[in-house]
């Protein structure tokens, strides 16, 4: 009897425990999801809400779809969208790059440094958290304007006789971009780096291999999939980055997350983002996937 | 008082002499942020030998081996391998091959990949590398496991993966840190011996670090007892076990019974010393003694003195009286607590050679402890 009324207890709790984190996902994920899949099969109409439906009913079971595929068919007609996809995939792509270049050694660094020094480097890390990524943002306009602290620097010490055009720039949406994410491809790094056997190295090193040779067999490989957890947090983030290429960016910089809040606020065409919204979505979540096999096969082996 | 050194009171042969020793360790010294790690330590290894390092945790035993690998820089002292000084060259670069304790087995390679990985830093040929990998498994029996991953095997297992892995490398010498401490007993004994055979067959320099003393006993040729950073005493396991230079190494290997005395008259069979403990004078026959009134230490094994119901007629033999209060029985021999009239408990053990379910002794019962003259070692440090 007891031992019953604490299993039931304890069932309940899984359920709940189980069950806010899934009804989370449907209010906040799913619901939305499913609107704007509806929103982007309909068209754009003057009034409230500025979409046509999609379905209408007759009463009954029977219904007839109203809706079509003419915001997707219209994405496809024009270059627009579609070198906008292209160049938010490149950016992001090079951007993750760059994070990932720039933060391996950095993380490398941190898991190798010992007590007070590591947590100082972590804090470090960290610290630009504190700041609203919006503010950290509109300070390198700051530093990158015509007469910035960094074309001032270089006026002052002889270097350039005229001011370089650094802001709105492919340049700056790429040093914004690496900026601002930097910290999620060190993060993960590290966690992966710290938590490696270190007597793997020395016995690498015992076996003959040289450090260059112990980076690339050893600490590399091992070290995969905080390379590939870290790549995600950027990669996918920076594909639909809006505000970066908004303030750093010039006009020539074309990226999606632009395309889709100009169709938004500035078109007012509901479903026609939406679509675009849709293609974006499904093009971040083709790396997701694999990442999640890649991360099953990788179980698989253990 | 003139203390000994502890290498005068070899009484067994050494092994094969050789001109030069192959391994050659002059005053390391290591400090770990004012905590000395290794203490002066001075050591030659010759080829061939089986050496093992044996102390308690904490006595600087793996900090010397990493030392031979290269993996901790002393802070003073030499390294000489082969003739080579060898005390600046990074790891990489020594003709030497460990095994370590967790084994260090790269969890991203296979078997087969983890043997060749020593031998792919090397500029060998793909097919060489095939060949001496495939009869390096074969020697340690793991032919059929050549493409399972270290994390699908068991402990004995892997142990063997990581043997190979240094092996293949044909290192001048091969270190081990506690390489069969994670095996369970059946297993440690069985692969002691298989370690052993292994160091025959391929005639390499083994140095082995345990804390384990029948581990050291069972495989080495020689031994080195290490305590704070220093080496207490180097020698064969009989002479070590035998005669201890010192009450640490008397104490760490083996039981010992240890009484304070003081050094009396000479007698014809050896010295005659004072022991208010054991009530009476005893007499040791001689070994290297110096000095007259001197303080030291006599030690006795359990397993050298006789107990008996009735004192023996020998004159030559020591003797004294006391109580059992305790008998242990390990079935192939029993060990006996005997308290003396001083309250001191000493320890004897009797190998149960008869069998029968009946004890001669039983306690409480009033026994004699005796023991030759030669029996008892005077131990002044």
């Amino acid at each position: 009897m007891n031992r019953n009324a604490r299993f039931t207890r304890n069932g309940a709790g899984r359920r709940l425990v189980v069950g806010v984190p899934y009804l989370w996902m449907v209010v906040f994920f799913l619901l939305p999801f499913l609107i704007l899949l509806r929103i982007s099969f309909s068209e754009s109409r003057i009034g409230l809400p500025p979409y046509t439906e999609v379905f209408e009913w007759l009463g009954g079971l029977s219904f007839r779809v109203l809706g079509s595929f003419s915001n997707y068919q219209f994405l496809f007609t024009d270059d627009l969208y579609l070198s906008a996809y292209a160049n938010s995939v490149k950016i992001a792509a090079i951007s993750t790059a760059l994070c990932l270049l720039i933060g391996y050694p950095m993380a490398l660094g941190i898991s190798r440094v010992r007590g007070q020094a590591r947590t100082l480097l972590l804090m470090l890390v960290i610290l630009p958290f504190w700041t609203s990524f919006l503010i950290r943002v509109y300070a390198w306009i700051g530093l990158l304007k015509s007469e910035g602290l960094i074309n001032g620097l270089l006026l002052w010490a002889g270097i350039i006789d005229s001011p370089l055009a650094l802001l709105y720039s492919p340049f700056a949406v790429y040093l914004g971009i690496t900026y601002s994410y930097l910290p999620f491809m060190i993060l993960p790094l590290y966690a992966s780096l710290e938590r490696m056997d270190g007597s793997l190295l020395e016995a690498a090193a015992d076996l003959g291999a040289r450090p260059m040779a112990v980076f690339l067999n050893v600490t590399l490989p091992l070290s995969w999939p905080g390379v590939i957890a870290g790549s995600m947090l950027v990669f996918i983030p920076a594909i639909g980055e809006f505000v970066v290429p908004e303030l750093l960016g010039g006009t020539s910089t074309l990226m999606i997350g632009k395309v889709l809040w100009s169709e938004f606020f500035l078109n007012r065409d509901w479903p026609l983002a939406s679509a675009v919204a849709i293609i974006m979505l499904i093009i971040l979540v083709l790396p997701l996937v694999w990442w999640q096999r890649h991360q099953q096969q990788s179980e698989g082996d253990k | 008082m003139t203390v000994r050194h502890p290498t005068r009171q070899l009484t067994e042969p050494r092994l094969p002499a050789q001109e030069m020793p192959f391994i050659q360790l002059e005053n390391l010294t290591k400090t770990y942020a004012g905590a000395v790690a290794v203490n002066d330590v001075s050591l030659d290894i010759h080829k061939g030998e089986l050496f093992s390092l044996l102390g308690a945790s904490g006595c600087g035993k793996s900090t010397l081996l990493r030392m031979i690998a290269g993996l901790v820089n002393p802070d003073s002292g030499k390294i000489i391998i082969d003739g080579v000084d060898m005390t600046q060259a990074p790891p990489y670069e020594r003709p030497v091959n460990m095994v370590f304790q967790s084994y260090a087995l790269f969890p991203h390679m296979n078997v087969e990949q983890n043997v060749g990985f020593g031998l792919r830093q090397e500029n060998i040929a793909k097919s060489e590398i095939k060949d001496r990998v495939a009869a390096m498994l074969e020697l340690v029996e793991l032919a059929d496991f050549a493409r399972r991953k270290p994390q699908n095997m068991s402990g004995g297992q892997r142990q063997r993966v990581a043997l190979a892995r240094a092996l293949v490398k044909q290192p001048k010498v091969l270190l081990l840190d506690e390489p069969l401490a994670a095996l369970d007993k059946k297993l440690r004994q069985r692969t002691q011996f298989e370690l052993v055979n292994l160091q025959e067959k391929t005639g390499i320099t083994f140095i082995l670090v345990t804390h384990d003393q029948d581990e050291a006993m069972t495989m080495s040729g020689r031994i080195g007892v290490m305590n704070t950073g220093a080496l207490q005493q180097i020698g064969t396991p009989a002479e070590i076990y035998e005669y201890p230079a010192s009450r640490y190494v008397a104490d760490f290997i083996g039981t010992a019974n240890m009484f304070d005395g003081v050094l009396g008259r000479e007698e014809e069979a050896g010295v005659s010393i004072h022991c208010p403990e054991l009530g009476h004078d005893i007499c040791v026959a001689r070994r290297g003694l110096a000095g007259d009134g001197a303080p030291l230490t006599v030690m006795i094994r359990p397993e050298k003195m006789q107990i008996s119901l009735a004192p023996g007629a020998d004159e030559n033999v020591n003797q004294v009286i006391g109580t059992v209060t305790d008998i242990g029985y390990l079935g192939d021999m029993s060990i006996y607590h005997v308290r003396l009239a001083s309250g001191r408990v000493l320890q004897a053990s009797q190998l149960n050679s008869q069998h029968t379910s009946e004890r001669k002794i039983t306690w409480q019962d009033q026994v004699v402890l005796s023991w030759h003259a030669d029996n008892a070692v005077v131990l002044v440090q």
